[in-house]
């Protein structure tokens, strides 16, 4: 007995590692592997052996080797370099994609839930309006409408996409905004400001984050098949939608051109959808 | 003695919509004539079944619900038609204490926000004395000045009511509405927060209404009751009378469904029959005569009004003489 106490009390640091490990394994991989993907970002100046955008005509379409981890293209620019500087693009759009919409979409949402009335009527026939069109028609729409490019594809991505932010903040508002501590608040005399501010967005945000992370790797994926189609990312920046809409021509010679740059999508696709469904389950828990 | 506090015809009505257009196609009627007083220093109890509009009234008194009709007095001031402006400072001069002490704090604020903003907002004192304050406080509703940096969470209900109470009276208020605070409390605390709402009431001087379910918890603490049915006041009685010569038959229901320990009592047990009718379609006449068991046919053509039978003592039945 006294063995059994012992034995479980040296083994209580490792066994809750294993518990924390078994419980929170995809959160862990996920975050890991963002990092890594995130660090290599950052500094692909440093990491790159080529510049990315450097042509090379003696070394044209080499498969992966040594010197090229990940071969070149038909101009002979290293793939690597062009992988890693992408990364940086991608994520950042990703990343901006979502922000925009989660702000818009979350003040929207928040006053049309708060004040209710004809405020609320007229911005929920709007968020109607939006969310009638399909998604990415919407999206080429707009870039139709501006242009293509960097800033329209912002724009785009945010008019598509704050629509689902403004339903699901208004939702939450309404139940919120019943509670029995806003309406303390209220018998206090406190301004709308601070209401909002203080005792109803700290308490409906946390659901919209867990959509937020999901909604980024979808958003990545409309980014790069905005570029494929020629209508994001204008060549010859490197990003990973426009490396495999050049390299869909040289599919079967050239293997690595479409290949690699599509692996690097889906690893970020799959570090994002583990770490957003890991931290959704810790929100989760903790609420 | 002068009311701090008259209620002239209140009506709260909670609209339906339905349809297409969606208009108004009936109404809850929550809140149907009512009207009583409080006098400064008094602590009046209201009491009725779950439905029967009591929380309603208490919202509607602060605005928290605008009424749909009818007057609220408050010291001379008609609250009702006050500028939203005026009302946000008038609001320090009543207060309430809500029910279920797990969803009236926010759960993101520290306690010394809680009570601190109170004062802030509407400037009491000045920066540097305003910590002081938060410790009296604490201190006068029963807890230690410790908890001041510490999260809701980390409370018992107990502990959680008394903050909720503490910020209340933050703002050193005239008015307090109690709306039912110790029935969400376990037995054993519901009578230490009960004698400590007692111990409050004469330090800060407090006018109180007291709503509950519970007619022991409200002869303990209420001068004098009011007794509600399905939206309208049934009787207004001292709380000594009512508990000793309750005029109407619902009130005789009431008193006789609350539990007595002693052994070997007879019990002369009133039951009623069926359920609380629905608000939206109430019954003609007297509210309670689907129910009643000395309902005659009279019941059904006249809405009874508040007759005077005793000092004090009002009852809405056809039947008292």
């Amino acid at each position: 007995m006294t063995e059994a106490v012992a034995l479980s009390l040296s083994n209580g640091p490792d066994s809750r590692k294993a518990a924390v490990w078994r419980k929170h394994t995809g959160l862990i991989v996920g975050a890991t592997l963002l990092g890594v993907i995130l660090l290599s970002s950052l500094f692909a100046g440093f990491i790159s052996p080529h510049d990315p955008l450097q042509h090379d005509l003696r070394n044209t379409l080499q498969p992966p080797r040594w010197a090229h981890p990940f071969g070149t293209d038909n101009f002979g620019r290293d793939i690597f370099s062009r992988v890693l500087h992408a990364a940086k693009l991608d994520l950042m759009i990703g990343f901006l994609c979502v922000l925009f919409p989660w702000m818009l979409g979350t003040a929207l949402g928040a006053i049309a839930g708060y004040f209710g009335g004809a405020v609320d009527t007229v911005i929920m026939r709007v968020v109607d309006t939006f969310s009638a069109f399909p998604f990415l028609v919407m999206v080429i729409g707009i870039i139709a409408i501006l242009g293509p490019g960097l800033m329209s594809m912002y724009i785009a991505l945010t008019l598509a996409g704050w629509s689902m932010y403004a339903r699901l903040v208004r939702a939450e508002v309404l139940v919120v905004k019943k509670a029995e501590y806003v309406l303390a608040a209220r018998a206090l005399g406190y301004l709308h400001g601070r209401i909002m501010f203080r005792h109803i967005l700290p308490n409906v945000i946390t659901p919209t984050i867990i959509f937020a992370m999901t909604d980024i790797v979808l958003v990545i994926l409309s980014t790069t098949s905005l570029s494929f189609l020629g209508l994001g990312v204008q060549p010859p920046m490197a990003e990973w939608g426009i490396m495999i809409s050049e390299g869909k021509g040289f599919i079967l010679t050239a293997w690595w051109m479409v290949t690699l740059p599509g692996l690097a999508i889906v690893l970020v696709g799959l570090a994002l959808s583990l770490l957003g469904d890991g931290i959704a389950k810790l929100l989760r828990e903790r609420a | 003695m002068t009311a701090l506090l008259q209620v002239k015809d209140l009506k709260k009505y909670f609209p339906i919509r339905g349809g297409i257009l969606n208009r108004v196609v009936n109404n809850v009627q929550a809140v149907n004539d009512v009207s009583f007083g409080v006098r400064e220093g008094e602590v009046v109890g209201l009491v009725g079944e779950s439905g029967s509009g009591k929380t309603t009234v208490g919202r509607t008194l602060l605005r928290l619900e605008e009424a749909t009709s009818g007057t609220v007095t408050f010291d001379g001031t008609d609250i009702l038609t006050l500028p939203k402006e005026d009302m946000r400072k008038f609001r320090k001069r009543m207060q309430i204490i809500f029910q279920d002490p797990y969803a009236s704090l926010n759960p993101r604020e520290k306690i010394r926000t809680v009570i601190g903003h109170a004062l802030t907002q509407h400037q009491i004192g000045t920066p540097e004395d305003r910590e002081d304050r938060i410790v009296r406080l604490l201190e006068q509703v029963g807890l230690s000045a410790d908890y001041m940096d510490r999260f809701p969470h980390e409370f018992s209900g107990g502990q959680r009511q008394r903050i909720g109470i503490a910020r209340a009276l933050a703002v050193d208020p005239d008015f307090v509405v109690a709306d039912e605070p110790v029935s969400a409390l376990d037995v054993s605390i519901q009578a230490q927060v009960i004698n400590l709402l007692d111990d409050l009431r004469g330090q800060f001087n407090l006018t109180m209404l007291f709503i509950a379910h519970d007619l022991a918890v409200v002869e303990h603490i209420c001068d004098r009751v009011i007794v509600m049915y399905l939206g309208r006041i049934m009787e207004i009685a001292p709380a000594g009378t009512l508990y000793s010569a309750p005029n109407h038959p619902y009130t005789q229901a009431l008193l006789s469904a609350v539990p007595i320990p002693k052994p070997g009592r007879k019990l002369a047990r009133v039951v009623l029959k069926g359920d609380i009718p629905s608000p939206i379609n109430p019954p003609s006449g007297c509210v309670f005569r689907t129910r009643c068991p000395l309902a005659v046919a009279d019941c059904a053509a006249v809405v009874p009004v508040l007759k005077q039978i005793g000092s004090d003592h009002f009852s809405a039945c056809i039947l008292t003489a």
